[in-house]
């Protein structure tokens, strides 16, 4: 995504370099920025947030001990939390507490069904689930990480995994049977 | 990891959506580089202010020490103070005789010398208008400094500061008022030490002073109610006008230390708690609920015709209307150091003080409205981290019930110094408007 050569021009402080680097990464640092934050207003304000500190923190960067996407992707969702915590909207939810919980680690099939289903699926996921949902399975951070980062307990964090894990294999078998049904007609 | 996982990860890294035209580098450049230098800047206060916090509590610290270390000195010279304090104590009565009866009192006092010790052998005697004599008898060992000693027609005289030690031999008789009689001038003192010389001191100036000196040292307790404002001013992030200050209590306790005829030195530790309340009406015209799990259709078999639910969740548009009554604390320990003017007319005693106080640590806790939404102060704090300052000015009027303990009122403003809030557009200088009761104990 970003060259060698870019990263090492802004160590040695070349500022034309952050023009290279954000035009390089700005199309990835968005998407990670819209999976988290639905308020299309915050956007510029995060982004602005997050190359701040790239450029400053850029020193801190060590490419020995791993490429540059996923450090700048971290800077990217610590941001976005950073705006969800202090823009935390209470939305009125109803909760259903008799639902069945999917088990934790079941794994959700995704045969058969393409990229695209899979990702406007997980796109359309409600909000109260989908970030717990894209940090775990996505991002690779356990519960625990998960409930210091979104401020929540981690049982919170675990139900709401199982709520969104339950939502999505709903929403992909609906599809299915949908299709089964006007084949059928 | 399970390869479902796997299979999102790799699609969510791969996926790179259009960016938008608004965040064109020529559009974020400056904006980036603003937020730049407003990160560095807010790293560069926090370490600039770190070093300031510690040169302020080094220099709190000296000017606490200063008072201590000044009581530790005067108490040293207390006890050559004792010399003098009971060869006149009966002076000052012979004075009040003197002024009704024209009776005399002679002072005859012999001294021997060595090289560095003067041993001190003082006779009062005391004859009053009722022609009652009275004899007191005092022996003094003195340890003086022979350089510090001058030769003089009368005898040797010298200096009370040069004067280390005195040891009362033995002692006179008790008398109360021994401790409220002040120190001798120290022309006396030295012709006190010359051989068989008669003493008669011009009290009149000694006992002005007394009037005047009263105890160095007092301590003092307060409590004060009173009502504070919460200095805001509008801005993007905040509207003061919600928000309603309602009253104000602190309490803590105070060192006075005089340095100067009427003047002293004042520190202290002062707890403060504000409460405000905060009311906020939020009228919601399209306010979306969601209904998790909720049945939202049916799937009917066509064989069977049995329904099968389908579950999902639903949103449902209405009008909502939020009343908000909150009531916010913020809580301060303060350090206030000043410097005072007192005067006295009998018992009473009135008092000015004017300081700094330095808040050591503030706590802010309840909501407030920023931009519409109701936040909390943990996630949108009004006032900064810092140590921050307020000056004060303290109007006082005191009684004394006996010669330990007084009791008073004041009046006391306290006006924040520069801005105290945090690092936004908002302008926070709070005024607290105080009255004080307080107990004083001299030491």
């Amino acid at each position: 995504m970003v060259d060698q050569n870019t990263i090492l021009a802004l160590k040695h402080g070349d500022q034309s370099a952050y023009a290279v680097l954000y035009k390089k990464s700005i199309a990835y640092v968005y998407t990670v920025v819209r999976q988290f934050v639905e308020q299309d207003y915050a956007h510029q304000d995060i982004i602005q947030d997050i190359y701040a500190r790239v450029f400053l923190n850029i020193q801190k960067y060590d490419e020995q001990k791993g490429p540059f996407k996923p450090w700048i992707r971290r800077i990217a969702i610590n941001q976005c939390f950073d705006f969800i915590r202090k823009n935390n909207r209470k939305t009125t939810l109803i909760p259903i507490e008799q639902i069945p919980d999917t088990p934790d680690e079941e794994i959700i099939e995704f045969t058969g069904i393409n990229d695209k289903d899979i990702l406007k699926a997980v796109d359309d996921m409600p909000k109260g689930y989908k970030n717990v949902f894209l940090l775990i399975m996505v991002e690779g951070y356990d519960h625990q990480e998960v409930s210091q980062i979104m401020e929540i307990s981690e049982e919170a964090s675990r139900s709401q995994l199982s709520r969104a894990k339950g939502w999505l294999r709903k929403r992909l078998n609906y599809r299915t049977k949908q299709t089964k049904v006007n084949g059928f007609k | 990891m399970d390869l479902s996982n796997k299979k999102l990860r790799e699609l969510f890294d791969k996926q790179e959506q259009q960016v938008p035209d608004f965040l064109d580098w020529s559009k974020m450049e400056s904006g980036i580089r603003d937020k730049m230098v407003a990160i560095e800047a807010m790293n560069g206060t926090s370490k600039k202010n770190l070093w300031l916090n510690r040169f302020l509590f080094l220099a709190i610290g000296f000017l606490l020490a200063l008072p201590l270390t000044c009581m530790q000195k005067t108490d040293g010279d207390g006890s050559d103070e004792l010399v003098t304090r009971q060869s006149y104590l009966d002076s000052s009565a012979s004075r009040i005789n003197l002024k009704s009866s024209k009776e005399a009192q002679s002072i005859n006092s012999e001294a021997i010398q060595s090289d560095n010790e003067i041993e001190l052998h003082v006779v009062d005697q005391i004859t009053n208008k009722t022609g009652n004599n009275n004899t007191i008898e005092n022996k003094f060992k003195n340890t003086v400094r022979s350089e510090n000693a001058t030769n003089t027609p009368l005898g040797c005289v010298f200096n009370e500061n040069h004067i280390e030690k005195a040891i009362d031999v033995q002692h006179a008789e008790p008398i109360k008022s021994i401790t409220s009689v002040p120190s001798i001038d120290s022309r006396l003192l030295g012709l006190l030490f010359t051989a068989n010389t008669k003493v008669l001191p011009n009290l009149g100036s000694i006992l002005q002073e007394k009037e005047q000196s009263g105890s160095n040292h007092a301590l003092a307790v307060f409590v004060s109610p009173g009502t504070w404002n919460t200095g805001w001013n509008d801005s993007d992030y905040f509207d003061s006008s919600l928000e309603q200050e309602l009253w104000s209590l602190s309490f803590g306790s105070e060192y006075r230390k005089s340095f100067h005829m009427n003047w002293y030195w004042s520190a202290g530790l002062n707890y403060q708690l504000s409460e405000s309340r905060l009311d906020w009406n939020n009228l919601k015209e399209d306010y979306l609920i969601t209904l998790q799990d909720t049945i939202v259709g049916f799937e009917m078999n066509n064989f069977s015709q049995e329904l099968t639910p389908i579950y999902g969740d639903t949103t449902l548009m209405t009008t909502a209307e939020r009343n908000v009554i909150h009531y916010n604390k913020t809580t301060m320990l303060q350090l206030p150091i000043g410097i005072g003017y007192q005067k006295s007319w009998g018992k009473l005693n009135a008092n000015l003080t004017v300081g700094a106080t330095m808040a050591l640590w503030k706590k802010h806790t309840g909501k407030t409205v920023s931009q519409d939404l109701l936040v909390d102060y943990a996630d949108k704090p009004i006032y900064n981290n810092q140590m921050t300052w307020s000056g004060f000015t303290d109007l006082g009027l005191s009684y004394s019930l006996s010669d330990k303990f007084s009791i008073g009122t004041s009046l006391q403003i306290q006006k924040g110094i520069g801005n105290w809030a945090y690092p936004t557009d908002l302008k926070v200088r709070p005024t607290w408007y105080n009255s004080k009761f307080v107990i004083i104990y001299n030491l």
